[in-house]
């Protein structure tokens, strides 16, 4: 706090930069040494945060969050849209689990995104754009405490699942639209794949999509695993989508991605599709050589060509 | 400072006639100008006048060491006219500009310059290219841009805040994370305010943010993941990812004239870009730099657009995309 030499009347913070006239004993006021108290700060720092209209929700390593809304259900969290409680906010997506048994799942996703963040395999730079960004980890602060949660950033732009946009077309997406959101899913795929993970639970509840900029991208990454390992969990409404092997002892592989992605867009697409791109979506993933996503997504290319013929941009509508 | 007027041609003109000069003949310092020393600097001060009644002041905080010269050169080469002229076709009526060039005060000679607020194409360019491209760094994943934040919380005095309640813009860019805080003895050293204790850098961008809107720019997605994290728990949504440092000027223009509310949102800031015949992949990637900020204003517009009328014009990313 500054004050009035003459009178000690308190002064504005700009007495410090102005000469100006005090308020109380009306004279001029010039400050010669420049004072500054760190209590000021953290004064208006403790200001800062309380300022917020509104208590905040929920409080997650000290952060406080406000909760806006409620975004999905998922097989074990609940997932809500959020934002910081300050004014210089940020718009995040909560993950909060529904019961502590599924703690390891929750676990496991921060291990796989992690080691996905410092993945140094070619296109890096882009496709670690396109995970969840990881802002904070831990338990619901509270007594008793609460679920433990999983915060990340809202990808902005990307505001439909797949599963909700297969709904408003009366599962009859029109095809053309499976062949970019195949063509972004195996790019970002073969990122995963040669980073060391599989994805393990490509859903249609956890692709998700930029309906205007034709952008896609995965969610859900708890079951994600290195290729070997066993799958950790099933989501039983769409258990029809896992391969058969994948759930039996050889573990997860590269090309259970692609077969569920395949079974994802059929699902989508009511499985009405041109015969080239239906053969194409029927086969992918289900060969032993069928590895390798980006070599996947050439023979999309000439599927979409032989189905279609020049690629060209058509609107996806979503209401 | 701040009078004058802001002419577009001449600005032009004058960076004309430096696009084949080698970098130390535009930036012809080798050590900080006596008038960007930031020692004793009471207040850099952004004043209305006859010509300019509704100044906004806009501080470009530019990191200098070695990794991001790129972009002050940039600025002074072709993109500074370009950032203005965004501005003043948007309707941002007196923007003032003020540039600090920022280091690191552990091992830089001239790790904070500070030059005035300023109107004129003549006068920011003066201050620009008196900036010294030191070309340091610490080395230790660090910059001390929260000095730079401290000086501008402590010592600019705006009649935009003053009169009209109005805050300005603080423009940094840079590819390091912060100090934790502000040490009372580089403040002392550099500045000359007398500091009791250090103050975290938490608290100096709480102060900030009372009289100005700041901003993090990440010149290009290689290396968000140095600090951006660091940023975004400061900034929040602030924080913008470039795709690439030649398109600092139009993202920082997209920002100032989003938040202003002089486009009515990111596609039609962007349908401006095209406008003045920018590159549509330069387009792209500066719309999807400014998405997420722009979604948190409720600005994203095509994205949450209803598709209601069948005789709407084409999205904008269809026209955009082709």
């Amino acid at each position: 706090m500054l004050e009035c030499p003459r009178c000690g009347a308190p002064l504005p913070r700009r007495a410090a930069l102005v000469r100006l006239v005090c308020e109380f004993c009306k004279n001029d006021v010039v400050l010669d040494r420049f004072w500054v108290k760190a209590a000021d700060y953290r004064a208006r720092l403790a200001e800062y945060r309380g300022e917020f209209g509104g208590e905040p929700s929920i409080r997650i390593n000290g952060s406080a969050l406000q909760v806006l809304g409620h975004l999905a259900t998922g097989h074990s969290t609940e997932v809500s849209l959020a934002k910081r409680a300050t004014r210089l906010s940020e718009q995040l997506v909560v993950k909060r689990l529904h019961t502590p048994t599924d703690e390891a799942l929750l676990h496991n996703e921060q291990r796989v995104l992690a080691a996905l963040e410092k993945s140094d395999v070619r296109g890096a730079t882009h496709f670690t754009t396109l995970l969840p960004q990881r802002v904070g980890f831990g338990h619901v602060e509270g007594t008793p405490r609460g679920p433990l949660a999983a915060v990340l950033r809202e990808p902005a732009g990307f505001s439909h699942t797949l599963a909700q946009i297969a709904v408003a077309h009366g599962h009859a997406l029109d095809p053309r639209h499976a062949v970019w959101l195949a063509r972004r899913l195996l790019e970002l795929l073969g990122f995963i794949h040669r980073s060391g993970f599989v994805h393990g639970a490509l859903l249609p509840a956890h692709i998700l999509v930029d309906a205007e900029a034709h952008g896609a991208r995965l969610v859900g990454y708890s079951c994600a695993g290195k290729p070997g390992t066993r799958v950790q969990c099933i989501d039983g409404e769409h258990a029809t989508l896992y391969p058969d092997e994948m759930l039996g002892k050889r573990g997860l592989l590269p090309r259970d991605d692609l077969a569920m992605l395949a079974g994802c867009l059929l699902w989508a697409t009511g499985n009405a599709l041109p015969a080239p791109l239906g053969e194409f979506l029927h086969g992918l993933g289900r060969s032993d050589q069928d590895d390798d996503a980006w070599d996947a997504e050439v023979r999309l290319s000439a599927a979409a060509r032989q189905s279609f013929g020049a690629a060209r941009f058509v609107k996806l509508e979503v209401s | 400072m701040g009078y004058g007027r802001y002419s577009h041609a001449a600005h032009q003109a004058m960076l004309q006639d430096r696009q084949d000069l080698p970098t130390q003949q535009v930036f012809k310092q080798n050590g900080c100008h006596v008038l960007m020393n930031p020692k004793g600097v009471r207040a850099r001060e952004s004043r209305d006048s006859a010509d300019h009644s509704n100044t906004l002041p806009i501080v470009f905080a530019l990191d200098v060491t070695g990794s991001m010269g790129e972009i002050p050169e940039l600025l002074a080469r072709r993109e500074l006219p370009n950032f203005m002229k965004v501005l003043t076709d948007s309707g941002v009526a007196d923007p003032q500009i003020l540039f600090m060039a920022v280091g690191d005060a552990n091992s830089d000679s001239a790790s904070l310059q500070v030059g005035q607020f300023e109107t004129t194409a003549e006068l920011m360019d003066q201050w620009l290219t008196f900036s010294f491209l030191e070309g340091g760094g610490g080395g230790q994943n660090k910059e001390t841009y929260e000095l730079a934040l401290y000086f501008i919380a402590e010592h600019t005095d705006t009649d935009a805040w003053v009169k009209r309640k109005k805050r300005g813009y603080v423009i940094m860019t840079g590819d390091e994370e912060p100090y934790p805080s502000v040490s009372r003895h580089q403040v002392e050293a550099l500045i000359g305010d007398a500091l009791d204790e250090d103050i975290p850098t938490e608290a100096v961008v709480a102060t900030l943010q009372e009289t100005f809107e700041p901003f993090f720019l990440i010149p290009n997605l290689e290396r968000r993941q140095r600090c951006e994290r660091r940023w975004r728990d400061l900034l929040g949504d602030r924080v913008i990812c470039l795709e690439g440092p030649e398109d600092t000027c139009w993202a920082a223009a997209g920002l100032v004239a989003l938040t202003e509310g002089a486009v009515v949102d990111l596609p039609a800031f962007s349908q401006r870009l095209i406008d003045l015949e920018l590159d549509r992949k330069r387009v792209s990637a500066i719309t999807r730099a400014l998405l997420p900020y722009a979604a948190s204003l409720g600005k994203a517009g095509a994205a949450a657009a209803k598709h209601d009328d069948p005789n709407a014009k084409p999205s904008f990313w269809k026209r955009l995309l082709g």
